[in-house]
């Protein structure tokens, strides 16, 4: 066990080791002036000069060689220290709690504004198509579904923008500072991860509903909802 | 038990709805625009401050260029402009409470100038206290648009309580008449009126700034009425909101134009033929109409028309509306024969076995180069040059400077950096060496010497003569080629009253402005 375990610790750091290596190299091979492009991002458009990419240069130490710079991001790994942004100046860790935290909460509400639809929906048309093979709600979902997830995200949002902003003027165009500025974004998000997942529900409801075990469960006397509920839902809902 | 649930969030949800409509408080206004505060240290954020009216300069700027007193009520200089004193103004406190004195100042400059600045700061050999609201520079060259760098946003004005460690800005406290309440770098800066402000207090208690990194977010957020001011914005969204009751739209003339940098140096183009046909071919109208949506836009010199002094009044046989763009090119593709460059069956010229091709640098940040640098290549292959265009990034053009490997650019130079345009001449056409936005290569001792006796006459006669006989000589020869001048297109919701734009971009002006009442 222990083996086990100090094997895993070796990969984790040779893991570690190897991510940061690569970013390294990366970061130095691209095309243009390292410096140049700090002082672009820094001091904007119109005020990037060689005499700003010279001193950020110097600040950075980037006339340093390619080892010695190297080895001080490898020392900074080691001892969990992630810096600070080279635009900003703001410690990395800030930066990731900014960007990431919006990230996060975005991708949290989509996934359960698409379960919210996805489940309902997927369950439904299934339950349709079980009855009747050309069931036109089953069918419209299908199209309905393909052309949301055919449409590029931003084009979604678009028309949301264009529905819930401009003309019914319920919700604002664009913004981050509270709860109601994320509801565009969520939906948008939201109906196009359910235009995938409703059909996957929906295949596996038809499935259940096919099976032999829930053909028994009826035909040892359970009404078609018991059944359903019972055997058919919980296994179209893990299956995938 | 199913059936109450889904009431229940239905309900929730219609109530969320009906609550995301709030009326825009009769309090606060929401501004737009496409820049993004990085961080609050004002070398490379001062910009947005000054904008926001929360840090000031000892000198500020007037709708024609002009510099008036700003922090500083006065300032003179010895008489060949090599010592500068500028007296501040009395009873100014910071928003932390401090009265400024000229040791706050001389602290908040000297941590200024050992930052970039988009100005030559080695000019500047001392600076002193010389008394309780005096402050004094000893210059090592004749230099008259000092005061001008003064007005640059890296010299606002911070109080000495915001340094912390290594001089960063702590907590960003200036002088203006807003106060930081909130800032969440890139996206948010909130600020509520300083009470104790030294001018006319602000009339809007509270402003947020948002930036919108797209053009259209930001018409359609005054086009909600999300947002009362939105700037920068492009030709498509202008015609939407026109049409639009609830919005009004203000189109400004700013000191930024649209210029191809020429490095005169490359023996395609130290021909100073080749530069003028280049500049010939070009139908700047077309481009103007056509990419930008603006007539009467068409650059035919560096300053613009706002740019009084600098701006030439060109004779009718000077201007680029004298002939047909068709007579133009004509003369172009004859320049270009009368330098060498013969006309082979493939379109292009050619001389000694070399075909006039060139290169292009441009940058993304502004989407409308692209487009124009496209236009330009077609124009130019109509008289034979083959132009390839890259896209890079912006810094692509002082390193390609830098290293000599740039051949031409587009770029659309800010004039408003250095107020005083000849700061801007004495920077990059005083020298073989040129500047970085500006020429390269370029040589031209009567410019040269010229412009050393600009920055250090006195009389004013002699100084506008001067003027003539530079701009002449630099439209003649050519080192940067002129496409057009900017406009800037603001968007305000028709509840604020007293907008106005400020050319020079140091404000948004919004102290001076007022929410109409019942809206």
């Amino acid at each position: 066990m222990k083996k086990i375990l100090y094997q895993r610790l070796l990969q984790a750091l040779l893991m570690a080791w190897s991510v940061g290596t690569l970013t390294f190299v990366l970061t130095r091979s691209l095309p243009g002036d390292m410096a140049y492009k700090i002082a672009a991002g820094r001091y904007g458009d119109d005020a990037v000069s060689s005499s700003a990419a010279k001193a950020v240069a110097e600040e950075l130490g980037l006339h340093k060689s390619g080892l010695e710079q190297y080895l001080s991001w490898m020392a900074d790994l080691a001892t969990l220290d992630l810096g600070t942004s080279l635009v900003t100046g703001a410690p990395i860790i800030y930066e990731l709690q900014n960007q990431l935290s919006y990230t996060l909460v975005l991708a949290g509400l989509a996934i359960i504004v698409s379960a919210l639809i996805a489940f309902p929906l997927g369950i439904y048309s299934g339950i349709k198509s079980a009855n009747n093979p050309h069931s036109t709600f089953d069918h419209s979902v299908l199209a309905f579904s393909t052309f949301l997830r055919s449409q590029p995200v931003f084009c979604l949002g678009l028309i949301l923008i264009f529905i819930f902003a401009l003309e019914l003027n319920w919700l604002p165009v664009a913004g981050s500072s509270g709860f109601v500025y994320t509801i565009l974004p969520v939906i948008t998000l939201g109906l196009s991860l359910a235009a995938i997942s409703n059909r996957v529900i929906r295949n596996s409801t038809v499935s259940a509903l096919h099976s032999g075990y829930f053909h028994f469960a009826k035909i040892k006397g359970l009404s078609p909802f018991h059944a359903f509920r019972r055997h058919a839902l919980p296994t179209s809902s893990c299956r995938h | 038990m199913q059936i109450q649930l889904i009431t229940m969030l239905a309900l929730v949800t219609c109530l969320m709805l009906s609550a995301c409509t709030p009326p825009q408080p009769a309090n606060k206004i929401t501004i737009s625009g496409p820049f993004e505060p990085v961080n609050n240290d004002p070398a490379s954020t001062g910009y947005m401050f000054t904008r926001m009216q929360v840090l000031e300069t000892l000198v500020e700027v007037n709708n024609l260029g002009q510099l008036v007193p700003g922090l500083a009520s006065s300032w003179k200089s010895n008489s060949d402009f090599t010592q500068w004193e500028f007296t501040l103004r009395a009873d100014v406190h910071f928003h932390d409470g401090a009265l400024m004195t000229a040791n706050a100042v001389y602290k908040s400059l000297a941590v200024a100038f050992g930052k970039p600045t988009p100005f030559p700061k080695n000019i500047i050999s001392d600076m002193e206290v010389t008394s309780d609201n005096t402050i004094a520079f000893t210059l090592n060259q004749s230099y008259r648009p000092f005061p001008s760098l003064l007005s640059n946003y890296t010299t606002a004005v911070v109080a000495p309580s915001s340094f912390g460690k290594f001089n960063r800005i702590k907590t960003l406290a200036g002088t203006g008449p807003y106060k930081i309440s909130h800032f969440e770098p890139p996206h948010n800066i909130s600020t509520t009126r300083f009470d104790n402000y030294w001018g006319e207090p602000a009339h809007i208690e509270n402003v947020e700034y948002i930036t919108g990194h797209r053009s259209e977010t930001r018409a359609l957020m005054v086009r909600t009425g999300q947002a009362d001011i939105v700037y920068n914005l492009d030709p498509a969204s202008v015609t939407m909101l026109r049409s639009n009751n609830n919005v009004n739209v203000f189109s400004d003339r700013i000191p930024r134009t649209t210029l191809i940098k020429l490095n005169s140096g490359h023996p395609f183009l130290t021909d100073v033929k080749v530069r003028q046909a280049l500049s010939l071919a070009l139908d700047r109208e077309s481009i103007a109409r056509g990419v930008m949506r603006t007539p009467n836009i068409a650059a035919d010199q560096l300053f613009g028309p706002n740019i009084r002094q600098w701006h030439v009044q060109l004779t009718p046989d000077e201007t680029l509306k004298k002939i047909s763009a068709a007579q133009a090119k004509q003369q172009a593709s004859d320049l270009l024969s009368d330098a060498g460059w013969a006309l082979a069956d493939d379109g292009y010229r050619y001389k000694d076995g070399a075909r006039l091709a060139l290169n292009m640098i441009t940058y993304a940040n502004r989407p409308e180069l692209i487009t124009i640098a496209t236009a330009i290549q077609d124009q130019w292959a109509q008289i034979g040059v083959a132009l390839s265009v890259h896209m890079e990034n912006v810094s692509a053009i002082p390193s390609g400077h830098a290293d000599g490997t740039l051949e031409t650019a587009l770029m659309a130079r800010n004039f408003a950096n250095i107020p005083d345009p000849l700061g801007i001449m004495l920077a990059d056409f005083s020298t073989i060496k040129g500047g970085d936005w500006g020429p390269m290569n370029w040589r031209n001792d009567t410019v040269f010497s010229n412009l050393n006796l600009l920055s250090r006459t006195t009389n004013d006669e002699t100084y506008n003569r001067l003027i003539e006989s530079v701009m002449s000589e630099i439209r003649r020869d050519v080192p940067l080629i002129p496409v057009m001048y900017y406009v800037q297109q603001t968007a305000t919701s028709n509840r604020l009253r007293n907008f106005s734009f400020d050319p020079y971009e140091r404000s948004f002006r919004v102290s001076q402005m007022t929410i109409a009442p019942n809206q």
